[in-house]
């Protein structure tokens, strides 16, 4: 694995907390680099759709949404039958599992960028549009059992989360004022990588705590937590490359199945399902295919498609 | 083979299956990366690692049932 930059900060981060060591970031900060990278992504998006868009990117949409689908459909039977969760709880993990996790997007686009690996360049788009078919399938698996939360309640918080506003709010304002992005470049564009970095670091201290709460299902979960990201993986990784997308394009595809939302999702689950236990849900994306994402899988996604696409 | 019945380690023993298959893919891709000339020895590393945590854990389910089982047995 060669060395980054970027995650380093997320070893120093891990190492940090698992040392005990006091670093404690202002409460604030760790939603603020969210809401940046969001932003920032969307931004970059917007701006690539409106230069480089063409016909191709609505069918690859299609087939990104049914990708979306088919993801936590994948997870369920798993978490249900073998790892014998309550039909909420499989459900509600499934969801978090065919979502996207704009974070491991970013340190993989920083991989990508750092390697000189093109790719799609309004991929931010496919970002968007993967966070909401797997909550849709998350809230129809577990309404076998009955939901009593009002439909409104459920749509808003779909279709409108901080993650969903955000980055489809940027990705339209980058769309129509790209030739005005000069002036919020600065911020938004040249300082992502430090932001990224800062992002990192306390991510690994949150995921190394998170890894001290496995317990019981500690064994399967962490089995689940890595067997996901690579089933995702390999399905993005041949869909990226049936539906002609550059070696880049089908390595961030990969990435985008691989990886599990703990932004959005947790927040509309919370709402659709809130018997289920979340922090189970939380532990699994968070502490554990979060830093499997980051040190390994994302190196081997880049190795294995490059192989492939050769 | 009453033991076999009995759901709690049933339930041990398809999640040990499952580790088992997730660690053997972790083994067999790490296989590849090394074979097409990438660091693939931290997957190798994992593998091994899941296969073996798991199979201690499923272990020590099965023994812990057991012997819980028997010493029911002997008292009664």
């Amino acid at each position: 694995m060669a060395f980054d930059i970027v995650i380093a900060f997320f070893l120093l981060g891990i190492f940090a907390r698992l040392a005990g060591s006091p670093i404690q970031f202002p409460k604030g900060l760790y939603q603020t680099l969210t809401l940046f990278l969001m932003i920032a992504i969307g931004l970059k998006g917007g701006v690539a759709l409106a230069n480089h868009g063409s016909p191709t990117v609505i069918p690859q949409s299609i087939a990104v949404i049914v990708f979306g689908l088919a993801l936590p459909l994948l997870a369920f039977p798993i978490l249900y039958f073998i790892g014998q969760f309550q039909r909420h709880d499989a459900a509600s993990i499934a969801a978090h599992y065919g979502s996207v996790s704009v974070g491991t997007y970013a340190v993989a686009v920083a991989l990508l960028d750092s390697q000189d690996i093109v790719y799609e360049p309004y991929f931010p788009l496919f970002v968007v549009l993967l966070e909401v078919p797997a909550i849709a399938v998350g809230i129809a698996l577990a309404s076998a059992k009955g939901r009593d939360v009002p439909l409104n309640k459920l749509l808003h918080e779909v279709f409108l989360n901080q993650g969903m506003v955000l980055m489809v709010g940027a990705l339209l304002i980058g769309y129509f004022g790209a030739q005005q992005i000069d002036s919020i470049a600065p911020l938004f564009i040249n300082l992502f990588q430090g932001a990224l970095a800062l992002f990192l670091l306390e991510m690994g201290m949150v995921a190394a705590s998170r890894l001290k709460e496995l317990k019981g299902s500690a064994g399967f979960i962490l089995s689940f937590g890595i067997a996901m990201p690579l089933i995702g993986g390999l399905l993005g990784c041949v869909l990226g490359i049936a539906i002609g997308l550059s070696t880049g394009g089908a390595i961030l595809l990969a990435v985008l199945g691989a990886s599990a939302s703990y932004i959005a999702v947790p927040a509309a689950m919370r709402v659709a399902l809130p018997q289920a236990n979340h922090s189970l849900s939380i532990t699994s994306s968070l502490g554990i295919t979060f830093p499997f994402n980051v040190l390994l899988g994302i190196p081997t996604y880049i190795t294995a498609t490059q192989w492939l696409t050769a | 083979m009453a033991y076999l019945q009995d759901e709690t380690l049933l339930n041990a023993k398809r999640q040990w299956l499952f580790a088992l298959a997730t660690g053997v893919a972790l083994l067999l891709l790490g296989s590849g990366i090394l074979a097409i000339g990438g660091n693939g020895i931290p997957l190798l590393g994992l593998g091994a690692a899941l296969i073996a945590f798991n199979s201690y854990q499923y272990y020590q389910a099965t023994h812990t049932k057991l012997a819980a089982r028997l010493t029911a047995g002997v008292k009664a």
